[in-house]
This record gives structure tokens, C-alpha cells and sequence, in this order.
């Protein structure tokens, strides 16, 4: 993974500058401003309703910022209250926390939706490739309702990860899934995501931005009150509030910063 | 070592099955009859034979015409508002919804005669003027249905595909229309059932269709078997249609556990020209479907007011309306008794799939449900002697409609069962409440609403319903469904008025428990 030193020097590919949502009279993201470079992995981290899901879903361009303005690849995607570039159009990959598989689908048939431009019989072969990649076998035929919760998170993985996407967004991918199942997937991710030019996904845990080497963002009442490395922040460099929040929300002890890399 | 409840989860499951060979027996009670009364002349003197030469044929691709336009036209003008309801939030959903509800409140027997008797446009007594008749009243169940499976659709299964690169037409095919396959095939379901079994319109405005041509036969013919014959033939659609239906209902939509309150928390915000194309086609839709037809009806109503003995036809209207709510609560009691063997989960197998053979009494022509009654109960009969007196009752009528109509409740119960976790039951039992309570605490918050919704739209249909009432009345009754075409067949369509106008008085409570349940979905109905 790039180092925070290495990721500035590389120009951005997401680029937010002072985004705001506000719903009915409720600000849910308040003038959050940040940057990802290429190659970086960024955790959000924030108590329920913080506002990380309403940031990500503005990232993918499902709704459109209050003010401010989203560029994706140097490209500005979003502007107040218009999103300019189509979610189909900005050539990144979603999974969301419940799976959201297609129940008309089956596990191949789900991770081969994400996959384009390739024949039938090659999206399928590249499908199968990618779930057994994720730690799923016999998934030829599997109808998504007889997944457990924990192969249901790895095909919606296998799926956004098929679709060789630009900027991978996980929305609380290991959120219904045991700690075993968590370190497996998160161990397959890594190797995965070392060659995505992005990441950003959304966790409690502060244990699962160590072990992807990822940056964290942590927000509280839709504002980012802290950004940097996790074990950076746990030791107080962001304030008390950033501290005490990290070390309560990570089951694990969070490593000083010289140590973590 | 046998566990101690080896013994009753056994009985408990002789139990099930027993309820469900109980209950298919009743469901296929008319058609086995029909069937069993048509065999011995079935092959004898070329019957099919001679059927398929005559005009039959003709009959049946008239009357799938008319379904087929009808199901475009109740799609185009009941599924669409419901979508847009489900998914947007715009001023005026509740007029939109109100609106898509109305025309639960006209037959279209009744409609006809006002179209016809107020305007003297040959349009109005041609095939497609019947077609867009029952396409209006089905418009109302594809609404019901349609709001219902989008209300449970998660928004993120668009949203996935767009993030995924897919473009609105691809979402639409790849994903929309998937996901919206069961509320498709449970429209065209009930529209095609209503077109095809329509007796009184069609034969209202002249059309030879599949039903009139039934009917006709057996007039002309005067003899049972003849028109046993006959409806043997249906059966064979019918069936299909069953097995569509089951399918329909063990599909995606009953699989898919997302709560509706999920996807109304991802409601998003409709443009004012989009609303304001949405309110409008919604007024334009109603106007043949409830306004013009009401204003007409409130007039002359009005005109033949003075001259009405309201105190004479009270009784009649007694009648009609205890007949009604009698069917809804017999069809409630078979409900009733469905939970309480099923209970939760409703996993037992053969008594989950048995209620699904009711629908061949819905999809069956209701002229020809009638029929299998009157040769039931025919004089000499075991079932006339088993009636006695009671034959010459109405108790005929409410065991044949709760028979056809029994699936509009049983169907939502089913599917309302399916979806509540048996947890909730064992957690509410963990907590001290009794066998009784705990279902009562788990079942409350799926059953009631889908019961209530059943209940209210049986209530609906016994109001309009005809056919049955027809040719099962005993001497002396009388309904607003029976005045209204009594009178409409004489060109009386003041005299009518009035009786259109007290059954949608009878119909005014249901119909708004519906309109409120729908509001009330998101919050209430979750899965």
C-alpha cells in the first residue's frame, strides 16, 4: 500500500471539495473537503449517522451534493444540487452492506453482471474465476437465497471487484459477517485491492483500516473531524474525541504509527 | 433416544396435510363436478369435434383480444402511478393513489350501460370499448399490486446497476423488469380472469365473446351437460393459469425480504413537471373511469330521487349487504383456520400450495362457477337434500363467491406467513407469552394488514359481483348488483342510478381502509 507521503505527491482521483447534503432542514454532510490519490485506500469511520453513507452516495452520483462540488479522474461529476456525470458513466464498482444481490440471478450470474464487454461464456468463466477467487466454489446454479450472510457479502465483493472498476466503493462490507470470515475477506481484498487505482470503503471498525493500510476519514455529525493514519489519530493527533472514538470502535489494540508500517 | 415432540411435530404435520387435501378438495369441488358431469358425453357424438367447428373459436380470440388490450390498458393506467407512488416523493401522492383506487367502486357491466345509454358513439359499443372497460377496473388491482411489490423493491438494485456501469435501458431490462416479473404476471392474471369471465358487459354491449357464447349454449341448447362440455374446454386455460399464478407467488417477490420502510427511506424527490405530468394523467384516467361515469350517475340519480320508496327497497339492501359481509367472513374463517395450522414460517409444503387451487375458481368464467352450483343443487341432488331448505337460500351465493373470491385474501395471507420469521413467535413464547398470545404478538404486524386488505376487497367484489348472483337467487332476493342490470338491460339507467349509487355507499368504508392501508404501507408492512 502507497504511504501517506507517496499519495501526495500523486494528483487526485477523487476530489471533494466542501460537499454538503442537506435533507429537509437536516445538514447530513457539512462542507466535508478531501482528496484520494491514485493507488490510496480510504476508510470512513463514524458513529450511525454521521453521514458516511450520504457521502459515499454522493460519490457514486445517486444523489447530488447541496453545495459543493465531487471530481472523479479530474473530471468534476457532481456540482450543488446537479450531478453531472451519470453513476453508469463513472467507471467505478459498489457493494452495499446487505449484499443487494439480484434474487433473479445466481451467484455466477450476479458477479457476471458486473463484467462487460466479454461473451457470454467468458463473463461466466470470468465470473466463476472472481467468486472462487473471494473463497466461493460450487457456485454454478446457487440461488442467491440459499447464501448464508457471509457468502452473500463474498459474491457482492466478487461482484464489484469483476467489474475492474477505477474506484472500488464499499459500503460496510464486513458489517453482517463473523471476525474469521471478516480476516479471510479482508486478506483476499488486500491482495486485490493493491491493484485497483482506488478504494473507499465505509467501516465501524478501526481494525479493518489497519489491515488494508488505509487512511482513515473519520466523520461525527456530518463534518470530518480528523483524517490520517489510524494509529496516528488513536494516539491523539486528531484530538480526544478522534482518540477515544478509535480505540473504543477497534477490538484490537491500534499499533503506534512507526510500527504500523 | 426419540425426542419427547417427535410424537406431535408428526401430528402437527398429519395435521397440515390433512388441512391442505381439505382444503384442495373444496377448491377443486365445482370443477371436479363439471368435469365428472361432462365425461360421459366428452367423447361421445363428436362434441369437441363439433365445438371446435363452430363459433367457439371465434369467441375465444375475441375474448383474449379483449383481455389482452384490457391488461395494456390497466397496466398503462394502474401500474405506472403505483411505481412512481412507490419510489418518488412528490405534493399529491395521496390524490394519485386515491384516484388509482376509484374505479374499485364501477363494474364494468355498469359502466357500459352509462357509456352507452349517455352517448351514442358506436366506439363505445365496439371490442375495444369493453377492452378499455375492464382495462379501467383492472387498473385498480394492478395499482394495489404493483404498489405493494415496489414498495418492497430495494432501491439499491437500480442504483447497484448504475454504479456497475449499466444504462437505464439496460437497468430496465436487465433488472427492472426482472424484478418486477411478478406484479406483471399478477396483473395480467386477474385482468385476463375478469375479461375472459365477463358475462354482463359483453353481453351489455353485444360483444360474442367467449362467456356470452357459454351462456348462449347453454339456453339454446337447455341441457347441463352441454354446457359442462363447454366449460371442461375453459378449464384447460384455467389451469395454466394456476400454475402461472403459483409460480407468480412462490417467486421473486415473496423471496425478497427487504422491509418496505427500506425503500421508503430511499424515496427520492420527483420534479415539479414529473409531478405535474403524473397528477394529470392520473385525473385524464379517472375521468372515464370514475368521474364522467359518476356525474352521470349522480344525475340521474337525482332526477329519479323523488320517485324512489327508499323504505321498500331497505330490506333489499339488508339483504345484499349481510350477503356480502357473510362472504367476507366465511372467506375470513378459512383464513383464520389457514394460520392457525399453518402457523409460522409457512413452511409446511402441501398445505402452503393447496390454497393456491382456489384460483381456478377465479380464473374459471363465473357464469360457469354458477353453473356447477345450479347442477349441485339441482333438484334430487345430494347436495339439495343435504340443503333442504336452505338451498333456496343465499347460502348458494356466499359459498360460491367465498369459493371465487377467497383468493384475494389468501393469497396476501400466504405470502404475509411466509415472510414472518418464526423467531418472533419463539421470542414472544421466550418472553411468557402463551401459544395464543405469542402468535397473536408475531402474526399481528404481517397477518392483519394483508387479512384486512383480503377481507375489504372480497367485501368489494360480492358488492359487484353478478354472474353468481344471477343464477344462484333465490326467489325473492335482490341486490344492487341484480337492479343495476335489470334496469341497464331496459335502457333504465335512471331508475339504475340510484342502485349504483347505494352500492358504492356499501363499498365506501372498504375502499377507504384500502386507500389508508396503502398510505400506511411503508410504516406498517414490514417484511
Amino acid at each position: 500500500m502507497a504511504d501517506a507521503a507517496a499519495c501526495d505527491r500523486r494528483p487526485p482521483i477523487v476530489s471533494v471539495r466542501s460537499v454538503t447534503r442537506v435533507v429537509g432542514a437536516r445538514t447530513i454532510v457539512d462542507a466535508v473537503s478531501f482528496d484520494i490519490a491514485a493507488g490510496e485506500v480510504v476508510a470512513i469511520l463514524g458513529p450511525s449517522g454521521s453521514g458516511k453513507t450520504s457521502l459515499l452516495r454522493m460519490i457514486a452520483g445517486f444523489d447530488a451534493p447541496s453545495a459543493g462540488s465531487i471530481s472523479l479522474f479530474g473530471s468534476e461529476v457532481s456540482t450543488a444540487g446537479r450531478v453531472r456525470v451519470a453513476p453508469e458513466h463513472r467507471t467505478l464498482a459498489i457493494a452495499f452492506q446487505d449484499a443487494t444481490l439480484y434474487p433473479h440471478l445466481d451467484a455466477v450470474g450476479n458477479v457476471a453482471f458486473a463484467i462487460r464487454h466479454a461473451s457470454p461464456a467468458e463473463r461466466k468463466r470470468k465470473a466463476r474465476d472472481e467468486l472462487a477467487s473471494m473463497g466461493v466454489v460450487d457456485s454454478d446454479g446457487r440461488d442467491v437465497a440459499t447464501l448464508s450472510g457471509g457468502e452473500a457479502q463474498r459474491v457482492s465483493l466478487a461482484r464489484a471487484l469483476a467489474a475492474r472498476a477505477r474506484l472500488l466503493l464499499l459500503d460496510e462490507p464486513f458489517g453482517n459477517v463473523d471476525r474469521l470470515t471478516r480476516k479471510d475477506l479482508i486478506a483476499r481484498l488486500k491482495t486485490r485491492l493493491s491493484t485497483a487505482a482506488g478504494a473507499i470503503f465505509i467501516t465501524h471498525d478501526a481494525a479493518d483500516a489497519v489491515e488494508l493500510g488505509a487512511r482513515v476519514l473519520l466523520m461525527r455529525g456530518g463534518r470530518l473531524v480528523a483524517d490520517g493514519r489510524p494509529a496516528d489519530l488513536a494516539a491523539g493527533a486528531a484530538g480526544d474525541w478522534a482518540r477515544d472514538y478509535l480505540r473504543a470502535e477497534s477490538p484490537v489494540e491500534l499499533r503506534p504509527a512507526s510500527a504500523d508500517r | 433416544m426419540r425426542p419427547a415432540w417427535t410424537g406431535d411435530r408428526f401430528a402437527a404435520r398429519l395435521g397440515r396435510t390433512a388441512f391442505g387435501l381439505a382444503l384442495a378438495v373444496c377448491a377443486l369441488w365445482p370443477v371436479g363436478y363439471l368435469l365428472g358431469s361432462a365425461w360421459p358425453v366428452l367423447f361421445d357424438g363428436g362434441w369437441l369435434v363439433h365445438f371446435a367447428t363452430t363459433s367457439l373459436p371465434r369467441q375465444a380470440r375475441t375474448s383474449l383480444w379483449v383481455a389482452s388490450e384490457a391488461a395494456a390498458v390497466a397496466l398503462a393506467v394502474g401500474a405506472l402511478p403505483a411505481v412512481m407512488v412507490s419510489r418518488f416523493a412528490f405534493r399529491g401522492r395521496g390524490l394519485v393513489s386515491a384516484l388509482a383506487l376509484l374505479p374499485l367502486l364501477y363494474a364494468p357491466y355498469v359502466t357500459a350501460g352509462t357509456w352507452t345509454v349517455a352517448f351514442s358513439w358506436a366506439f363505445l359499443e365496439s371490442r375495444h370499448a369493453l377492452a378499455i372497460e375492464h382495462g379501467l377496473a383492472g387498473s385498480a388491482y394492478a395499482f394495489i399490486v404493483f404498489r405493494i411489490a415496489s414498495a418492497r423493491m430495494p432501491g439499491a438494485f437500480g442504483e447497484l446497476a448504475a454504479a456497475l456501469g449499466h444504462g437505464p435501458w439496460q437497468r430496465l431490462w436487465r433488472v427492472h423488469a426482472p424484478a418486477y416479473s411478478v406484479p406483471l404476471a399478477a396483473t395480467l392474471l386477474i385482468v385476463f380472469a375478469q375479461a375472459i369471465g365477463d358475462y354482463a358487459a359483453a353481453d351489455r354491449l353485444g360483444i360474442d365473446t367467449l362467456s356470452v357464447g357459454v351462456h348462449n349454449l347453454w339456453l339454446a341448447s337447455q341441457s347441463s351437460e352441454v354446457a359442462a362440455v363447454v366449460s371442461v374446454l375453459l378449464i384447460v386455460p384455467c389451469v395454466l393459469l394456476v400454475a402461472t399464478g403459483a409460480w407468480a407467488g412462490t417467486a421473486l417477490m415473496s423471496r425478497n425480504p427487504i422491509a418496505p420502510a427500506a425503500a421508503a427511506v430511499s424515496r427520492k424527490r420527483l420534479s415539479t413537471p414529473m409531478t405535474c405530468a403524473l397528477v394529470g394523467w392520473s385525473l385524464v384516467c379517472s375521468l372515464p373511469a370514475f368521474w364522467i361515469p359518476q356525474g352521470l350517475t349522480v344525475r340521474w340519480a337525482w332526477q329519479q330521487w323523488q320517485r324512489t320508496n327508499f323504505g321498500a327497497i331497505a330490506g333489499d339492501v339488508v339483504r345484499a349487504a349481510t350477503t356480502s359481509a357473510t362472504t367476507a367472513l366465511v372467506v375470513l374463517a378459512i383464513c383464520a383456520l389457514t394460520i392457525a395450522v399453518l402457523r409460522s414460517g409457512g413452511r409446511s409444503r402441501w398445505a402452503e400450495r393447496m390454497p393456491w387451487l382456489f384460483l381456478s375458481n377465479y380464473f374459471l368464467p363465473s357464469l360457469v362457477l354458477a353453473l356447477a352450483f345450479v347442477m349441485m343443487s339441482r333438484d334430487g341432488s345430494a347436495l339439495a337434500s343435504w340443503l333442504g331448505g336452505a338451498r333456496d337460500s343465499r347460502a348458494l351465493i356466499v359459498v360460491a363467491e367465498a369459493l371465487r373470491f377467497l383468493p384475494f385474501a389468501m393469497l396476501p395471507l400466504l405470502d404475509a406467513l411466509r415472510r414472518t420469521p418464526p423467531a418472533m413467535v419463539e421470542t414472544a413464547r421466550a418472553f411468557g407469552a402463551s401459544p395464543l398470545r405469542a402468535g397473536w404478538v408475531a402474526f399481528a404486524g404481517h397477518v392483519r394488514p394483508a387479512l384486512l386488505l383480503g377481507c375489504a376487497l372480497v367485501f368489494m367484489e360480492s358488492v359487484k359481483e353478478l354472474d353468481l348472483s344471477l343464477m344462484l337467487q333465490p326467489f325473492g332476493y335482490s341486490s344492487p348488483a341484480l337492479k343495476i342490470y335489470a334496469f341497464s338491460r331496459n335502457q333504465n339507467m335512471d331508475r339504475a342510478a340510484v342502485w349504483v349509487l347505494i352500492g358504492q355507499a356499501l363499498m365506501a368504508a372498504p375502499i377507504a381502509l384500502l386507500w389508508w392501508r396503502m398510505g400506511r404501507m411503508e410504516t406498517l408492512h414490514r417484511g
